[in-house]
Formats: C-alpha cells, sequence, structure tokens
C-alpha cells in the first residue's frame, strides 16, 4: 500500500464533524491532527516548498465549483469530453512530468470534506441531462487512491454513483490502494483506472508511486470484483528500447486484466510546459525527460516531434489490438490532447467530433458493463451547441 | 521600491564629501554591473537618489548606492541617510533590499548568501521574510536553486550576469565544465547571440550531451568549426539539428523530395520546419490560362512525389 509520508494534518473545525475528517483522525496513525481554520493556516502553507509541502494535509471545505469539464479540453484537440471532480488538491508523489509542480500555487496536500455538497452539485448536472453517461473522473489534481486509505472517500463516493442511473465515475491512480473499494456495492458505476508505464519508466520517473507489478496485481483483483478498468498509457516516454518496453506493458495490463473488464484505454506522450524544464532538472536530476526530443507545439507545450509520436502510438494501438483483438468486445482506445491529424495517422481515420468520441466511450461502457441499470446513450444528447460562457448548452434542452 | 525605515532607527539625512566615505568593506555590495542608463543619469542630473550608509571609523561605509558612488561626478558632495550602526545587521540588510530592484540571479544568490550567515536568520526566515522583499515567490526550492549558482565559475557567472539569464537558463551552466563554459562564451561573443539565444543554445549543448554522453565541449566546437564563416544562423542549426536529430533527418527528405519535383512554373514548395503541421503548402505564380492548364498537367505528373511529402509530415 502506497501511504504518503505526512507530518502534520490540519483539519479546519468547520469539516471536524464530517465523516471524511472523523476518517482522517482515525487512520492518522499517529501523525500529529491539529484543528485549525484554514483561512489562517494558507497563507504559511503557500510558502511551503514543492518538498515540504506534500508533508502536510489540509482537511477543508470545498467552495465554488467542484464539478467542472476536463481542462484537456481545447479547440485544437480531439477530445473526450471527460467530467472532473475536485475531491482535494496535490500529490504526495513524486512523479518527475507532474503539472502540479507547476500549476498549483501550494503545494500542500488538500482533501475536500464536504462530500454532501459535492454529490449534491453532481446530482444537479447529471440529472439535467438524463440521456447522457457522464464520465466522472477525480484524479485531475491530485490521485484518486492515495489518500484513500485516510479519508475513505470511495466509501462515499462509489455507493453514491451506483445511484447515479447516468454518470460513472472514474478513480485514477497510481498506486495500490484499492482494500476500501473490495466490499463496496459498485453496481459497475466506477472503473478504477491506473496510470502504467514500462518499470524502467516508472523506476525513473515516477517516484514513490507502487511499482507496476503491484498496481497490475491491483487491477486484477478490482476486476474480480466486478469493477471496469481503465488503462491511460500517458505519459508515454521515449527511450532506448521504448517499443518492447511498451509492447511488454499492453500484454501484462491485459494479462493483469482481461480485455472484456477493460472499459478504455487512452494514450497520450509526454508534455509540460516549458517553464518546468527548470523544475525537472532542479529537483531530479537523474531524470531523463528533459533530455528528450522536446519541441514547443501549438499548444505552448513541450511535446515530442510529431513524428515520433505518430510512431509511438502505432506502435501501442497495435499491441493493444493485439491483446484485445474483438473490437467490439474490449476497450475503447483514445488519444489525450492530441489533434485531429494525429489521430487519422494513427487510426488510419478521422476522428469524430468530440461529443461522438464521447458517446462513443459511453455507449462502449453502457453496452458491456451497464445495460439494465443505465439508460442507453444516444448520440443526439451529446450534441451540443455552446453558450457564450462557454458552457455546454445540450440541443435538446434548446429545442424543448 | 520607496524606501522605508523601521520606527527604531530613524535616519538621519546628510550632504557628504567623497572623501569621508571608505569604498572598502563592502559587506552588502552585490552588484558588478551597473546600467549606462544610471551613469547617464548621473553625469547629467547628479545623484538624486540619496545613498545610504553607515558611520564607520572617521567616516561612512556604504550601504545601498555603490552604482551611484561608482558614477559621482568629481568631488560633488553626495546626498545619504545616515543609519544607526549600532542597528542589527539584518536590519541593515533589509534597508539594503528595500532601496533595490531588478536583482539578476547571481545577484540573488550573493545576497542570499550573505543573509544566511547573519546571525539569527536560518533558511526558513529568509525564504519567508527575504525572499518577498527580492520580489520572489518565498519557496525553499528557489532558495536552494539560486545558492547553487555560487558555485558556477566566474566565466559562467560573467555570461548569466551579462546575458541576464534567467534562473532556469542560468542553471544549466551547472552542467558545463569551465573549459566548455569558456569555449562557449568566445561563440556566443563571436556569433552575438542575443539573450534568448544564448539560453536557447545552452540548453541544447547540455541535453545533446546528456543524451549522447559526449562532452559538451565537442558539440560545442563542432557548431564552431561549421559555422565559421557562416554566421549565427549556422552555428544555431548544427547544434539545433545535434538536439532534434529527427527534425534533420525530416528536414532532409523533404529537401530530398523537393528535388525531385519537376514544376514548368514558378512553383514554392513550403512546410512547417518543425514538422508539427501536417501537410506541404503550394505557391504558383500563374500569368494566364495556359500557366494554369500547365500547372495542372504538372501537379498530376507530380501526385507520385507529392505523396511522398506527405509520408514524411
Amino acid at each position: 500500500m502506497i501511504r504518503p509520508t505526512l507530518d502534520k494534518i490540519l483539519v479546519d473545525p468547520a469539516v471536524a464533524a464530517t465523516p471524511i475528517a472523523r476518517a482522517v483522525s482515525r487512520n492518522a496513525g499517529g501523525v500529529e491532527v491539529i484543528e485549525a481554520p484554514a483561512g489562517g493556516v494558507e497563507e504559511a502553507l503557500r510558502r511551503l516548498g514543492l518538498t515540504e509541502g506534500k508533508r502536510v494535509l489540509l482537511v477543508k471545505e470545498f467552495r465554488g465549483r467542484s464539478f467542472k469539464q476536463c481542462q484537456g479540453l481545447k479547440e485544437e484537440y480531439a477530445c473526450c469530453n471527460l467530467h472532473t471532480l475536485a475531491e482535494g488538491n496535490g500529490c504526495a508523489m513524486e512523479c518527475t512530468y507532474c503539472i502540479l509542480q507547476h500549476y498549483m500555487t501550494s503545494q500542500h496536500l488538500t482533501v475536500f470534506a464536504n462530500v454532501d455538497d459535492l454529490q449534491a452539485e453532481i446530482q444537479r448536472a447529471v440529472s439535467s441531462e438524463p440521456e447522457r453517461i457522464f464520465r466522472v473522473g477525480t484524479g485531475e489534481l491530485s490521485d484518486s487512491l492515495l489518500l484513500d486509505p485516510l479519508t475513505e472517500s470511495t466509501r462515499h463516493m462509489v455507493p453514491f454513483f451506483r445511484s447515479l442511473p447516468n454518470a460513472v465515475l472514474e478513480l485514477r491512480t497510481k498506486t495500490d490502494n484499492v482494500e476500501n473499494l473490495l466490499d463496496l456495492e459498485h453496481g459497475g458505476k466506477t472503473v478504477v483506472a491506473w496510470s502504467l508505464n514500462p518499470p524502467e519508466v516508472g523506476e525513473r520517473e515516477e517516484l514513490k508511486t507502487a511499482p507496476l507489478e503491484a498496481r497490475l496485481r491491483a487491477a486484477s483483483e478490482v476486476a474480480r470484483r466486478g469493477y471496469p478498468v481503465g488503462f491511460h498509457l500517458d505519459p508515454m516516454v521515449h527511450y532506448e528500447g521504448w517499443q518492447d518496453g511498451y509492447s511488454r506493458l499492453v500484454a501484462a495490463a491485459f494479462e493483469a486484466v482481461p480485455p472484456e473488464q477493460v472499459a478504455w484505454v487512452s494514450l497520450g506522450t509526454l508534455r509540460f510546459p516549458p517553464e518546468m524544464k527548470g523544475t525537472i532538472a532542479a529537483r531530479f536530476p537523474r531524470s531523463e525527460l528533459r533530455h528528450g526530443e522536446l519541441i514547443r507545439g501549438a499548444d505552448g507545450k513541450l511535446h515530442y516531434v510529431r513524428p515520433l509520436r505518430i510512431e509511438m502510438y502505432r506502435s501501442v494501438v497495435q499491441a493493444i489490438e493485439s491483446c484485445a483483438p474483438e473490437r467490439d468486445a474490449g476497450p475503447v482506445v483514445y488519444l489525450c490532447m492530441e489533434p485531429p491529424d494525429v489521430w487519422k495517422r494513427v487510426f488510419g481515420q478521422e476522428p469524430p467530433p468530440n461529443d461522438e468520441i464521447e458517446m462513443r466511450l459511453a455507449g462502449s461502457y453502457h453496452r458491456r458493463f451497464v445495460p439494465d441499470t443505465s439508460p442507453r446513450p444516444r448520440l443526439e444528447a451529446y450534441r451540443r451547441v455552446r453558450s457564450p460562457s462557454g458552457e455546454g448548452v445540450p440541443v435538446l434542452r434548446l429545442k424543448s | 521600491m520607496p524606501m522605508q525605515y523601521g520606527t527604531q532607527m530613524p535616519p538621519s539625512f546628510l550632504w557628504l564629501p567623497p572623501a569621508s566615505v571608505d569604498p572598502t568593506g563592502a559587506e552588502t555590495r552585490v552588484r558588478t554591473r551597473y546600467p549606462d542608463a544610471l551613469r547617464e543619469s548621473i553625469r547629467a542630473r547628479g545623484i538624486r537618489t540619496p545613498l545610504i550608509v553607515e558611520p564607520c571609523g572617521n567616516g561612512f561605509r556604504i550601504i545601498s548606492g555603490w552604482g551611484r558612488w561608482a558614477f559621482r561626478r568629481g568631488e560633488d558632495a553626495l546626498p545619504a541617510f545616515v543609519v544607526d550602526p549600532a542597528q542589527p545587521r539584518e536590519a541593515v540588510w533589509d534597508l539594503f533590499l528595500r532601496d533595490n530592484d531588478r536583482w539578476n540571479v547571481v545577484e540573488v544568490a550573493r545576497i542570499l548568501d550573505a543573509l544566511r550567515r547573519l546571525p539569527g536568520l536560518d533558511e526558513a526566515r529568509i525564504v519567508a521574510e527575504k525572499l518577498p522583499l527580492l520580489g520572489l515567490h518565498a519557496s525553499a526550492d528557489l532558495y536552494r536553486r539560486h545558492l547553487k549558482l555560487l558555485t558556477l565559475g566566474p566565466d559562467a557567472q560573467s555570461i548569466v550576469e551579462e546575458a541576464q539569464l534567467p534562473l532556469r537558463r542560468a542553471l544549466v551552466l551547472l552542467e558545463l565544465s569551465r573549459d566548455a563554459v569558456h569555449s562557449f562564451a568566445a561563440s556566443a561573443r563571436e556569433h552575438r547571440l542575443t539573450v534568448n539565444e544564448l539560453g536557447e543554445a545552452l540548453e541544447w549543448i547540455e541535453e545533446t550531451a546528456h543524451r549522447e554522453g559526449v562532452p559538451p565541449e565537442a558539440i560545442i566546437e563542432e557548431a564552431a568549426r561549421a559555422a565559421r564563416g557562416l554566421g549565427k544562423d549556422a552555428f544555431r542549426r548544427v547544434l539545433r539539428e545535434r538536439r532534434f536529430p529527427r527534425l534533420k533527418t525530416g528536414r532532409e527528405a523533404l529537401e530530398a523530395a523537393e528535388k525531385e519535383l519537376r514544376f514548368t512554373s514558378r512553383v514554392r514548395v513550403e512546410w512547417d520546419a518543425q514538422l508539427e503541421r501536417p501537410g506541404i503548402r503550394l505557391s504558383a505564380e500563374l500569368a494566364d490560362g495556359d500557366a494554369l492548364a500547365a500547372f495542372e498537367r504538372d501537379l498530376a505528373e507530380n501526385a507520385l512525389r507529392l505523396r511522398r511529402f506527405f509520408e514524411i509530415v
């Protein structure tokens, strides 16, 4: 099990009585738990450096909108339209490429304890579009399961999503912290997903994470308990021997979890803002990432030159096809943060519009995992127009 | 930054004869280069911002205002605030920090190094209290990364200061040997690299050397040799293509494909040198309908050759 090394846990008195805060206190295991108003300590926490920040956990209330469209959504990309739920911020693991090093203004870990509010927000959003299946990920600004042994958050979220007819929770992790999941009634409405890289990349670039075999053992375990599983080969890293490394990785993943139990597989190659290069060099001198053939793309981020990305994707897609030859029975494979022309070179055809990509993911998931308990997704429900504020508005609702 | 003083140390204002100022024992001197604009301003209008000094022996020593001192006009009296020498050194340094801004990264490193030698100032306090005075985010990582710059040799520090390199690029110099820094400095001067070009070139050299396991000196030498007499663009191209071999391969393949094309009219073929944008752009100069017809025939005849481009981009 992967547990963060914490020096202190700060609990805002406003949430001290919540089930999440109580679970944190119960599971703290000797770490000092202090009641402190979030407003009073956050300024001091902001001053902590990247390394020190990861040793402090703040449990507080979330204010604002926690349920959003994934930040990856950009005009130039073909996109899967994932939704994200902010259950917390920050991560105690040390992936050299982690965008949080650059993105977060505070490096301490935060858990939002007002689960009822988060759930009410999700309920409101998904019930307004009942013919659409929302895929909701919690691993955008944190790892979905890293703090679960402390917070027991999944004990609240998994049953909640089971009760929603048209939403599926995706827990994304690099840990093997699945104990809390094993005895839960999930109804197929939670996909447990792992970010994977070959061991030679993981050992150098994904520090303090569970090793590949532990992740795959955990994936196998939850698959046996009926959970749909997801795999994210993202970020794929170019290194000497990468073809062999990623082929073996794909084979190991599908050996751990049979293709029919895998909901989806996403692929993305290494990318990060140029400013992060210095951070990586300073914090992880042994990292090889910044020496790759990374150039600045149209989105301003550094990524591998296009011909190399295409070569990497094609190779992995081939490996997946050889492990999961039954296309309808196996996972949907898609690219993350890539423009349509790259999709075309990888899959041999233009990608459909974003709404249709989302529909295909939902359709495959529905057909294979929850045909009887969820409404069948229909393309019309996914065709949306955009309001001036950028909020998606379903066409159907506009017509009515 | 406006001058601020603690309530316990009201400074007195004096006009000092230059002879009363002792320019040695410069505890707070961290800047070695001063802008020409300061020299011009003092030459034209004299010193308008008072120095900060403290009594020392029979005279005064400078806490802040070394540039003003260096560019003073002859025997003009110097305006100065005189602070109480009994103040803790930390308070003196605070005055210095508040009186200056726009430090380069090496200067920041020198300041942090001096601060950490003061009694009672540990890393946590410097990060929390002093970095903001320097206009920096209160981050321990930032503090430590700045201090690493002090391990650079004088040549490397000089490159950083002359080019005003940002921290990220300055830290690259740590990866180079003294010989490599020396050789790079010579090439940078010869080709008059801009600040951005200099930083970019440094990164390319260090990253190529690391990836290929070759000494950076060899890469610098290779680029300098290949670019001799050809100028800056050639120097940068050699470095860039060593750093991004796929771009080089792509460019060579595209150039070869272009040579295969046969057009009767004047046609320009363009592609994205970064190979990021797919496809090619053809621009033809067509004078009349006959030229158009000829161009159409050319396109048909070149169709297979043009497809070669799409395989590459």
